[in-house]
């Protein structure tokens, strides 16, 4: 069975599976990093989805797992060198000022309550940063 | 870059208020004279503004302006510069982008090109925040008007 974790944003739950099969050190790193509580902020290179910098998660010596650079709706991705979760409401790519095509980890895809989630991380364009808080799902 | 037009005329200038910060434009009438011709025949403008979610460390808001050719072709923003993408079909908007820092317009399929209409004069470290402030608060409000000879 898939681990999995719950996200708490601005009064909405969701939860995501974790791609532990195909993310096993990624994976291992966010669930010995949790709880994680930050203010989610809209991405300003990459599209649409919202993100948070987690710096003792940056690390670009790690593998690079389940390698995406397009974000699918409802995927979490994981930058290493940033340390960064990104959560994708509608299209997205990892990228940077100086990347055009970056790439990220596939880490998880939301499970429960995905869309009331991905309206939240939407607002975060017209309406500024919002708390978000990430724990294991026991 | 106070004086580009290099004829002695004192160049256009407009006044940019954002989020309640006001600055001056100087506009640079030699690389983009019909697009800032039509965006000063657009004044007064209000309109939403949104920080940037593929260029980077700018601004934009869409304005009404008729559809021109690209004027003086740019990617970079660089940080204080006003730039305008026309609009590419009858009834479509343009975009006015405004940089605070690195910017370069981009879309989902790629990098493309604006036409730079003008730069805020020194001192205008205020506005650049103002601007900078979206990324955590969200949408704001800009206006731009003629400027006034006094200020």
């Amino acid at each position: 069975m898939a681990k999995r974790i719950r996200i708490y944003c601005d009064g909405v739950e969701a939860v995501a599976a974790l791609h532990e099969d195909a993310a096993p050190v990624t994976v291992a790193r966010l669930l010995a990093a949790l709880p994680i509580e930050q203010t989610l902020r809209h991405l300003r290179w990459g599209g649409d989805a919202g993100y948070i910098m987690v710096s003792r998660l940056a690390d670009s010596s790690q593998p690079l797992e389940n390698p995406v650079t397009f974000y699918p709706p409802g995927t979490i991705g994981f930058r290493r060198e940033h340390g960064e979760i990104a959560i994708c409401y509608g299209q997205a790519q990892a990228r940077s000022h100086v990347q055009m095509v970056g790439w990220a980890c596939n880490l998880a895809t939301l499970e429960t309550n995905a869309g009331a989630l991905l309206e939240k991380i939407h607002a975060t364009r017209s309406e500024g940063g919002k708390p978000i808080r990430f724990v294991r799902e026991e | 870059m106070a004086e580009r037009t290099g004829s002695g005329q004192r160049p256009k200038s407009i006044e940019l208020v954002v989020s309640g910060v006001s600055a001056r434009v100087v506009l640079w009438e030699d690389l983009a004279p019909k697009a800032i011709a039509a965006l000063v025949e657009s004044l007064p403008v209000d309109a939403a503004l949104q920080h940037c979610k593929w260029s980077g460390q700018a601004c934009f808001a869409e304005i009404s302006l008729a559809p021109a050719a690209l004027e003086s072709p740019v990617t970079s923003i660089y940080p204080g510069v006003l730039a305008i993408r026309p609009p590419d079909a009858p009834g479509a908007r343009a975009e006015l982008l405004i940089a605070y820092g690195d910017a370069e317009y981009r879309t989902p399929e790629g990098r493309r090109y604006v036409a730079p209409v003008g730069e805020l004069e020194p001192g205008s470290e205020a506005l650049l925040h103002a601007l900078a402030r979206t990324a955590k608060t969200g949408e704001t409000t800009l206006r731009l008007k003629l400027a006034t000879e006094a200020s």
